[in-house]
């Protein structure tokens, strides 16, 4: 289940315990797909919950929560510019691979190590887009920016990943 | 391969073939967040620079002279510490206790619920504890032990303090436009000396677009901008352009390596806290588990404060004065980031001790 939520009832705006309870799976799974690996997904994924509660009377009077946690979450792993562990934990020698979930055959997975290797905002919009289902308008206001500027980003990483199986194949013919 | 449909059902795989691990604990998150809102709230803004004596470290020194972007050299690993390895030494001048939410400033008890507060030589700015529905939080300002104001609808909430902690700046949010306020805190009341009112500073912190308040001067001067222009504007004047450059992407003068800086409050020194790897451990992630100090700009001074082994695990570090660092010691566990013990390091002495908490047996 992607970070979305069903449409808003008159029920009372959720508290942050509840939230937390009821959207850590989503949560952290779309921190998953975006970082590729469990150690930076948990770190996104908390790191996203302090400025949630930090900014929790805007969260819970929003029109969709989610949409705001989304933004706090695609904002937050976009703009770090180095490992998310680096306030606390920092990187050394080598950067961790990317996981391949327990239960996958690798080989079935063509195009998911190429989605981890791109750029973070192709790799953002990629996931918003096919993962989370959203449009480019809700993209846009996740990221921050454009449609337009969303559908160019798009387009460069779907190029991307066509030029990455390609050399794949050839690289195995 | 239909390459749309592929991707869609690819990370649709991944995600649900995850093991999710179970939720933070909620109080957890909550007292980091407490942190990181104080710690963030309040930067110093001197540039001034102080000679100092050279280095030498209390518990090891990994002395970098000659080598400014080089790491701390590993040590071998000690018998484990606990908080009586270091001399016992004062307790923590300012301190708020997360149970009772007691503010305590040089060991007096402040009435009132308090989230957390910071000391900036004699001032101190509490943080309440938020009760209001929207979320605004009263900021507490005592000059020594006492109070001489409350601040309330603050942006961010974020207040500036100038080098001499004897001007304070911040934003109000009115919605529309946020209005940037200067005031002194030297006498027994917060004085106002000026507000400026700009549309861009209304506060949205995802939004490049938007302005904030960055420094206030020893004499008023604030100077505010984002991406695109920078801003000086002293009361009673009228705002001009200025480069903000410089002061956008925090302090100068260290090795490329070393992330966020803190200055003193003098900007006599920047302290970072550094990793304390295992040299036989491989690639993936060591902990913070030493402080580094440097004079800006001045590379020979640097020195290396490592904690010792039962230590490794510093999750953050605020300077207490002028020369001492206060470093927040977590128990290592990762899952609940609760804070279990303080160590203060000078950056004179080169020797830390531990710092007890105010009303602690």
């Amino acid at each position: 289940m992607a970070l979305r939520s069903p449409a808003r009832t008159d029920l009372p705006p959720p508290s942050y315990e509840e939230y937390v309870g009821a959207r850590w799976t989503a949560l952290y799974r779309t921190a998953y797909l975006l970082t590729g690996n469990h150690a930076d997904a948990e770190d996104l994924a908390q790191a996203t919950l302090v400025k949630a509660y930090l900014a929790w009377p805007k969260v819970a009077a929003a029109s969709s929560p989610d949409a705001y946690v989304r933004r706090i979450l695609t904002n937050a792993f976009v703009s770090s510019r180095r490992p998310l562990r680096v306030s606390r934990e920092r990187l050394v020698d080598q950067a961790p691979e990317v996981d391949v979930p327990a239960g996958h055959d690798d080989d079935r997975l063509v195009l998911w190590p190429h989605v981890a290797a791109l750029p973070p905002r192709q790799r953002a919009v990629i996931v918003l887009r096919y993962y989370e289902d959203l449009t480019e308008q809700q993209i846009a206001d996740a990221l921050g920016c454009s449609p337009g500027t969303v559908k160019s980003t798009a387009s460069d990483a779907l190029r991307a990943l066509r030029g990455r199986i390609a050399q794949t194949e050839g690289e195995r013919s | 391969m239909n390459l749309e449909q592929t991707l869609t059902d690819e990370l649709a795989s991944v995600a649900t073939g995850i093991d999710v691990p179970p939720p933070p604990a909620v109080a957890a998150v909550v007292q980091q967040a407490e942190q990181s809102r104080t710690r963030s709230r309040v930067r110093w803004t001197a540039t001034t620079l102080l000679a100092a004596a050279a280095v030498v470290a209390a518990v090891v020194v990994g002395n970098q002279i000659g080598r400014p972007n080089a790491a701390p050299s590993p040590t071998g690993p000690t018998s484990t510490a606990t908080m009586g390895t270091f001399p016992l030494g004062s307790p923590l001048r300012t301190y708020v206790d997360p149970a009772k939410g007691t503010l305590y400033i040089d060991g007096t008890p402040q009435p009132g619920a308090w989230s957390d507060a910071v000391t900036l030589g004699g001032l101190t700015l509490g943080y309440g504890r938020t009760t209001s529905t929207d979320g605004a939080t009263d900021i507490g300002v005592f000059r020594g032990t006492e109070r001489i104001g409350v601040l309330h609808d603050v942006a961010g909430p974020v207040v500036k303090v100038s080098p001499n902690a004897r001007t304070i700046a911040w934003v109000e949010d009115h919605h529309t436009t946020g209005v940037i306020v200067v005031a002194d805190v030297t006498r027994s009341a917060v004085h106002e000396l000026g507000r400026l009112s700009a549309a861009t500073l209304v506060a949205k912190p995802d939004d490049e677009s938007g302005e904030q308040l960055i420094t206030v001067g020893d004499d008023g001067t604030v100077t505010y901008g984002g991406v695109t222009s920078g801003h000086a504007w002293r009361p009673g004047g009228a705002p001009r352009a200025t480069d903000i450059s410089s002061l956008m992407y925090g302090p100068t003068g260290f090795p490329s390596r070393a992330e966020e800086v803190r200055l003193d409050p003098t900007g006599s020194w920047g302290a970072w806290l550094t990793d304390a790897r295992d040299p036989a451990a491989g690639g993936g992630f060591a902990s913070w588990g030493a402080v580094t100090f440097q004079q800006p700009g001045r590379p020979a001074t640097k020195a290396t404060l490592r904690m010792p082994a039962g230590f490794s695990d510093v999750r953050d570090l605020y300077w207490e004065s002028d020369t001492d660092v206060v470093l927040d010691i977590s128990s290592g566990d990762t899952s609940t980031e609760l804070i279990t013990g303080h160590v203060r390091c000078s950056v004179l002495t080169r020797r830390c001790e531990s710092a007890p908490t105010p009303g602690s047996p």
